[in-house]
């Protein structure tokens, strides 16, 4: 454990088998099972299903973005532009119509690594890779950047220092040091409440249908019927599809919260 | 934890990775996933959807011009029927007063015509009537020889036939000068 964080967040912990972890235990493949290669993608499995996710998601859209027309969308450019829209709605409201456009991209993407990867989860043979704390502590780090570099550039580093000191008048200079030191933990806060909310949720649900599959498993093997597993995770399936879009709707909005926070308008506005 | 078949719940074991590496793996990941879909995705289709927008506001001007355009020529085709009906009412005006001139004239002329009429018949029976007279003056003045030649048989001196002669005669230029004096 590189970083030396305590547990849950570097154990290790039950869930549903992906096909790595199939390969790996299954005595058929034990020859690729010790190949070099193989551990190493073992070790990085949640690294190989996030790239998966990107590849596959990024084949779709650069094979729908070759049929993109203004005069005669297809099925998937419609539906793309919908989402594209909805999205671009949202930013824009919240931020403004230029800021929410330039943000757009990433706020966006943001959300759909996070939705992809959740949704990953559910996928037979596969494995959400946001429940593991690196994936959410990089991306909460990336929001963490794109708000602080934000800030920097909208409202210049000494008027960012000054933000960060409670924007201080008169007498109120004595406590500027106070706030500062409040607001940094602040903004480390931010990313580590960001990461960590994702991170549990998910590993949360993955450790519920692993269970209870596990559970299910278990119950079709005491009555003879190993070929037939009882689906007892299913229910919680809907309950991982609602709450895994929930989290990535979360994630999306908090940043976009953020980065509204460090724009010059809201200080303005008396924030 | 060891189950038979699928629901062997597989522990995440292994060679500890380097956590430090696999967050920058997972945000390469990400940034990779922003760049492909920011040019091929959120670029293409905002760009479109802002292409359909402007076309629609275009079209909507266009419709918002040609209404405009419309009401325009409907007003001028309304002032043009007003023109119209203006220019029309003038030339009823002005035919009527044609007609009212030239109905003026032809009884002016008419009138003129009667008058000239009337005086030539005036002339005419001033004419006859001075013939008349002097035919009757002719026949007065052979019936009065007559009478003269009669008388003169009944001896009657010569005086007293030029006295009666002359007597009549006067009477009869007194009665022309009366009737000269009439017309």
């Amino acid at each position: 454990m590189a970083l030396g964080l305590p547990l849950p967040l570097m154990s290790e912990h039950p869930e549903i088998p992906n096909f790595l972890t199939i390969i790996e235990e299954s005595k058929a493949t034990h020859g690729i099972a010790q190949t070099p290669l193989f551990q190493l993608l073992c070790a990085y499995q949640n690294e190989v299903f996030s790239l998966l996710m990107v590849v596959l998601v990024s084949l779709f859209v650069i094979r729908a973005s070759r049929r993109f027309s203004v005069e005669r969308p297809t099925k998937v450019q419609n539906a793309l532009e919908s989402i594209v829209e909805g999205f671009d709605g949202m930013t824009s409201g919240f931020l403004g119509r230029e800021t929410g456009r330039f943000f757009l991209p990433f706020l966006g993407t943001l959300f759909f690594f996070i939705w992809f990867n959740n949704m990953m989860g559910m996928v037979p043979f596969m494995k959400a890779s946001t429940s593991w704390y690196a994936t959410t502590l990089g991306l909460a780090l990336c929001t963490f950047v794109v708000v602080q570099i934000t800030a920097v550039i909208k409202l210049n580093p000494l008027g960012y220092l000054h933000h960060l000191m409670g924007e201080p008048r008169g007498g109120m200079w004595v406590l500027a040091p106070l706030f500062l030191v409040l607001h940094l933990i602040g903004e480390v806060a931010k990313p580590l409440s960001l990461s960590l909310r994702l991170f549990g949720n998910i590993l949360g649900e993955d450790i519920l249908l692993g269970t209870f599959l596990g559970f299910g498993v278990a119950i079709s093997a005491a009555i003879h019927m190993d070929l037939l597993p009882i689906p007892l995770h299913l229910p919680f399936m809907f309950l991982s599809l609602l709450a895994g879009s929930i989290q990535a709707v979360v994630f999306f909005m908090l940043s976009m919260i953020y980065i509204q926070l460090v724009l010059p308008h809201h200080e303005e506005e008396g924030h | 934890m060891n189950v038979v078949g699928i629901g062997h719940l597989v522990l995440a074991e292994g060679a500890a990775p380097n956590f430090l590496a696999q967050m920058i793996t997972q945000i390469v990941a990400f940034l990779l996933f922003l760049w492909i879909l920011r040019r091929y995705a959120w670029g293409p289709l905002t760009q479109i959807l802002d292409g359909r927008k402007q076309a629609i506001e275009s079209q909507f001007q266009k419709v918002e011009d040609l209404r405009s355009e419309a009401k325009r020529i409907e007003a001028e085709y309304e002032e043009k029927v007003r023109d119209i009906d203006a220019e029309a009412r003038r030339h009823v005006q002005e035919a009527v007063a044609d007609g009212q001139r030239v109905k003026d004239e032809i009884i002016a002329r008419a009138r003129e015509e009667a008058e000239e009429l009337r005086e030539k018949q005036e002339r005419l029976l001033g004419l006859e009537v001075a013939k008349a007279r002097i035919q009757m003056r002719d026949d007065i003045v052979a019936m009065t020889m007559a009478a003269t030649e009669k008388l003169l048989r009944e001896s009657v001196d010569s005086d007293r036939h030029r006295r009666l002669v002359g007597d009549f005669l006067a009477e009869i230029q007194q009665l022309d000068r009366g009737g000269e004096g009439e017309n």
